[in-house]
């Protein structure tokens, strides 16, 4: 079973991008707002990319498909 | 039965987070939470679905079946669930065009598996023949 907390540290990481995107914006740096998009989404991809390994494996592994 | 009550707490807290995130400045999470979901559930429920795989594999054993014949067949069940998963996320993010493509992929794959089982029968239908 994997951790579930997953879904909650993604919705987390989407209230601080979001905060960080407009403070950042208010403060005329839209290069580094955009930035904080193109980071919050590879912190994103790297939780759950490895989720998605385990279920393609097991997948695999129960209906033996090689 | 409690394994239902898992899965439906699971997806509706996962429902309340994508509609919140949705509304924030990077809607690609949402999708993230969604495949997290969608992935975890699947995962509850691959041991159950392992326990039913156990089952006709001994009854073909005792049936004296061959082998191959239901490997095939789970071998497509698998292809069908997997396929099926991807394709739904794609429509969900609003690419149908990709979605499609997966599931033709996944039909091509099907047949594939399947030519063997109808060259099989077709051989079988010929020798039947006089």
């Amino acid at each position: 079973m994997v951790d579930v907390s997953v879904i909650f540290f993604l919705t987390g990481l989407a209230i601080a991008v979001t905060i960080l995107h407009s403070f950042l914006k208010q403060a005329g740096r839209d290069e580094y707002a955009y930035l904080t998009l193109v980071v919050g989404l590879a912190i994103g991809l790297l939780k759950i990319i490895p989720v998605i390994h385990t279920l393609f494996t097991q997948v695999k592994a129960v209906f033996n498909l090689y | 039965m409690e394994g239902l009550f898992v899965i439906l707490g699971l997806a509706l807290v996962a429902t309340v987070m994508i509609v919140f995130i949705q509304e924030s400045r990077i809607p690609g999470v949402g999708i993230m939470v969604s495949v997290f979901a969608g992935a975890i559930i699947f995962l509850y429920i691959l041991p159950k679905i392992t326990q039913v795989i156990t089952v006709f594999d001994e009854l073909a054993s005792r049936a004296s079946l061959n082998k191959f014949y239901l490997a095939t067949i789970f071998k497509i069940i698998g292809i069908a669930y997997i396929a099926e998963f991807g394709a739904q996320i794609c429509r969900d993010a609003g690419q149908s065009a990709i979605a499609t493509k997966v599931e033709f992929a996944a039909k091509v794959l099907v047949m594939v598996l399947a030519v063997p089982i109808i060259a099989a029968i077709l051989e079988s239908v010929v020798r039947l023949l006089p």
